[in-house]
């Protein structure tokens, strides 16, 4: 989900590009009787106002997403009207709570069995980092060493609303991808069927500790000096 | 796993647990379906999963697996000054995080003999009591919910426990993970105001839970689907160490609040409902009927409730003297205790915890034998069980 | 006998009721209408917590920060996810100010222990919950300038308890400058007693039980003067007797500070709770400023 005004510089103007506008711009014609459109906009105007989830728990977090799926918070309101039982219906993957070892396989095996366009959320401290039982021994120090996370949720548990506010942080994300033209970065067009490698024990880990693919091991800090004082 | 063969009273079906052979019939032949429920499964409350081997479609033989949630609680606990586990407890059970502290909390205070201020006393049992609202009412809506009623009657038990909620919210800062307790006494003392929203709160419940048991009570499908279902013998429920409603569901008397009398609890006179056959609906009513004994409590403890400061004489440092202790409360789902061992450093030598859920777990197959498969997930239901405890 | 069906229907009877008054009674309380978010976005409560930040007095952001770069809150984090670095002026000596406060809020789990630890005030909750980002490791990684906030800000969010630190802040300051003022009168009677005792202590350095009566000395001090404030008292009781020595002593001899940091951290229970979490955190591959942390402190 990068930003596509970066992709789409040169001087080759496709037809999506020729009615990119902001939304400022667009509301401002609408109120003159104009409407413009592209199939992008359509389309991503309806995919992004019917993100259904997948409805699947692991921990603490669940809870506060069943919350949110209750009728004081009602994710509905969003477009994410329900949960789905089956991962074949749903498009988007909300890791709701502390992804261990033994159910890392499970939860990568449930994203390659989503159809495309699928998305993930990462919600709660747990799923992002291991949170704070990142120092435990079977606990997966992040769901992004498996699968390509879009959103992500800080919070240990984060509120209802903070859910709500990544949906809507996904649904900007989804306005902005594009499929048709040269600057598609739609990764469900560019990349067809993205399956990742389920990874299995072996010995006394994962295998393997992440996926190239869509991870790497951070940086070091290029300002950190040995001491520690940059 | 099987405590002893049980006898499964009241269905038809009636299948030997063990030895089971195929049944040979004249052109018939059927074979054993073995069929894995979970780890993702919409009615296993969590990741929890139940290998299950079927004649058709019933049980013949169940194999819990769970672990899938273990994220080394105790191991963190021993490498961490007591305090510091504190907030780690709220995640045992995320649905009653109150009493996860009040048992822990109790567990420190008994290792270095602390008084608790009158007033935290009381404290404290309000908040176990709305917990035990919290926690009971979103087990009977997970519980129909299982049993198909999908939304409805878990959309109003959410509404209930969203009200309880903002109670938590404000007086210990958090939703969920309310990390409010402390040895000797509570973080904070409640805000301004809090005392009369709780008042209004809990006595609105009562006419919640009258039409929440007019809407599921009498519901013949809920009396077909739970009745004689999953029937636990007070025997075995005992040898199998079964605390909780889920045992008194049984028809045992046992209750903590009573038998142990931590706290203040020897001053609210209440009764400990009993099932009496011990099936479903047996655990799904008598977990009503505590909620109606929560609020008796609750109105009591809020019209005693005194003035006086809510943290006793707390050393600075926690370092308690070398021994072992266990220290346990009546929570929601059972007994729920805290067993330390102290070496006399900041840090817990040993760190135990005895978690109802996964005691309560242990008979599943005994519950389920003989039954469809269908009727297991009703019967997980009634064992109310949640993944962060079981497997810590 | 009733009727077979009959207990459905009344609980469809229910659910009808339920539906029917929604219409009619909207503005009751008891119904909890649904919380319209990003519209009207005002659920939290005045003791809500998310993350913690950092408060500064005044205007100037860095200057007026009442962080000391004690280390304690760093120390007795549950899941370690606050990390410091002190500042040093030109000289090399500490300066009681952080040079580096990162707070990890992919690990934070807003347990509120660094507030509860610490002894000036300098970090409490923020009740802000709408941090959802796309980056992981750039934008969920709060650095100082990112968590100072104002005091005004505190006072918006949380206004009764701010008043209560304000309070209780003032209280200290001023047990602070009583203290202060008996000290210079004490200090010409006491350089001479301490001078003869820090030489017999420097003798007997190699054994453990020297450290012994150099800690106690602060500690006593801070006793006398806070009871004239019976609020300090109160909160004073949980804090660690070792909060005063880096104040008063910001640029005396580096043993003696030294001393004083010994102090602290022994006095919290910290020193041995704190080594392994940051040991195990290290091993994380997204932790590595964690292992050198190792080194920077010590």
């Amino acid at each position: 989900m990068e930003d596509p005004s970066k992709s789409t510089t040169s001087e080759a103007h496709t037809l999506s590009d020729s009615v990119d506008l902001d939304d400022a711009t667009r509301s401002e014609m609408e109120k003159a009787g104009v409407i413009v459109s592209s199939v992008d906009w359509l389309y991503n105007w309806a995919r992004s106002g019917s993100v259904w989830p997948l409805q699947f728990g692991l921990a603490c977090c669940a809870i506060e997403m069943i919350c949110s799926a209750g009728s004081r918070y009602d994710i509905a309101r969003f477009g994410s009207e329900v949960f789905r039982p089956s991962p074949r219906q749903a498009d988007l993957l909300i890791v709701s709570g502390t992804v261990t070892k033994k159910m890392a396989p499970q939860v990568v095996r449930i994203f390659n069995q989503m159809p495309e366009p699928k998305y993930v959320i990462a919600m709660g401290a747990c799923a992002i980092s291991g949170g704070p039982f990142k120092q435990g021994y079977n606990v997966l120090k992040g769901i992004d060493r498996y699968i390509p996370v879009d959103v992500y949720i800080p919070g240990c548990p984060p509120r209802p609303e903070a859910v709500l506010h990544s949906l809507m942080t996904l649904q900007k994300g989804i306005r902005r991808q594009r499929t048709l033209g040269k600057g598609s970065n739609n990764p469900a067009y560019v990349e067809g069927n993205r399956e990742y490698p389920v990874p299995s024990f072996s010995g006394k880990d994962l295998d393997p500790p992440y996926n190239p693919e869509v991870w790497q091991p951070p940086e070091k800090r290029p300002n950190m000096p040995e001491d520690g004082c940059p | 796993m099987t405590m002893e063969s049980s006898v499964v009273a009241g269905s038809e079906p009636t299948v030997e647990p063990r030895g089971f052979e195929l049944i040979e019939r004249e052109g018939l032949e059927t074979n054993l379906l073995e069929v894995s429920m979970g780890p993702h499964h919409p009615s296993t409350h969590g990741v929890f999963r139940m290998d299950v081997k079927l004649d058709g479609e019933t049980v013949t033989e169940l194999r819990p697996v769970f672990g899938y949630l273990h994220r080394n609680h105790e191991k963190l606990a021993e490498d961490m000054g007591y305090l510091g586990s504190m907030p780690f407890t709220d995640r045992l059970d995320y649905f009653c995080s109150m009493t996860n502290n009040w048992a822990y909390a109790l567990a420190g205070e008994k290792m270095i003999d602390l008084e608790v201020p009158e007033r935290a006393e009381y404290v404290r049992v309000i908040m176990a009591e709305l917990t035990r609202l919290v926690n009971h009412i979103m087990l009977v809506g997970f519980f129909v919910n299982d049993l198909g009623a999908l939304g409805t009657p878990l959309l109003y038990a959410l509404r209930e426990r969203e009200k309880i909620l903002d109670l938590f919210e404000w007086a210990s800062g958090a939703r969920m993970m309310c990390n409010y307790m402390r040895f000797g006494g509570l973080r904070n003392d409640l805000p301004e105001g809090w005392l009369t929203k709780c008042r209004e709160v809990v006595d609105a419940f009562p006419y919640f839970l009258d039409e929440y048991e007019k809407l599921l009570v009498e519901n013949e499908i809920i009396l077909v689907r739970t009745q004689n279902v999953g029937v636990l013998k007070p025997e075995l429920a005992i040898n199998a160490g079964i605390t909780g409603p889920m045992l008194r569901a049984s028809g045992v008397n046992y209750d903590l609040r009573k038998v142990d009398a931590y706290g203040v609890y020897d001053r609210f006179p209440f009764r400990v409902p009993m099932g009496e056959v011990g099936d479903c609906y047996d655990r799904f009513m008598v977990r009503i009927l505590e909620m109606r004994e929560s609020i008796k409590i609750l109105r009591q403890a809020m019209d005693e409730l005194p003035e006086g400061p809510i943290m006793g004489e707390a050393p600075r440092v926690f370092k308690p003297p070398a021994g072992e202790i266990y220290g346990r409360i009546e929570g929601p789902k059972g007994e729920l205790g805290f067993y330390l061992v102290s070496d006399g450093t900041a840090k817990p030598y040993r760190y135990r915890v005895r978690p109802p859920s996964l005691v309560n777990l242990t008979v599943l197959e005994d519950l389920c034998l003989g039954h469809k498969v269908a009727d297991a997930v009703v019967i997980l239901g009634s064992v109310d069980i949640v993944l962060g405890e079981v497997d810590r | 006998m009733d009727l077979l069906g009959s207990g459905i229907f009344k609980g469809m009877a229910v659910t009808l009721k339920n539906f029917a008054m929604t219409y009619f009674d909207r503005g009751r309380k008891e119904r909890l209408p649904t919380v319209q978010y990003p519209e009207a976005g005002d659920t939290v409560t005045l003791f809500t917590r998310n993350f913690p930040f950092l408060i500064y007095d005044g205007e100037e952001e860095v200057d007026g920060m009442r962080c000391v770069a004690c280390q304690i809150c760093e120390r007795e984090c549950p899941p370690a996810c606050i990390y410091i670095v002190k500042e040093k002026d030109e000289n090399g000596k500490f300066v009681k100010r952080p040079k580096v406060f990162d707070i990890d809020v992919s690990v934070c789990m807003g347990c509120q222990i660094c507030v509860e630890v610490c002894p000036f005030d300098a970090i409490v909750m923020d009740s802000e919950f709408e941090y959802s980002k796309e980056d992981r490791f750039g934008d969920l990684l709060f650095n100082r300038d990112e968590l100072l906030k104002s005091n005004d800000y505190y006072h918006k969010i949380h206004p009764e308890e701010a008043q209560a630190r304000d309070a209780n802040l003032a209280a200290k300051k001023a047990a602070d400058e009583a203290k202060k003022k008996a000290r210079e009168e004490k200090a010409a009677a006491a350089a001479a007693a301490k001078a003869a005792a820090e030489k017999e202590a420097s003798e007997k350095k190699d054994s453990p039980e020297a450290s012994e009566p150099v800690a106690e000395e602060p500690k006593a001090e801070p006793a006398a003067p806070s009871e004239n404030h019976a609020k300090a008292e109160s909160e004073a009781k949980e804090k660690p007797a070792a909060e005063e020595t880096p104040v008063e002593e910001p640029a005396a001899a580096t043993d003696e500070t030294e001393d004083a940091k010994e102090e602290s951290s022994g006095g919290s229970e910290g020193k041995e709770t704190s080594e392994e979490p940051e040991e195990t955190a290290g091993s994380g591959e997204d932790d590595e400023k964690k292992a050198e942390e190792g080194e920077g402190v010590s």
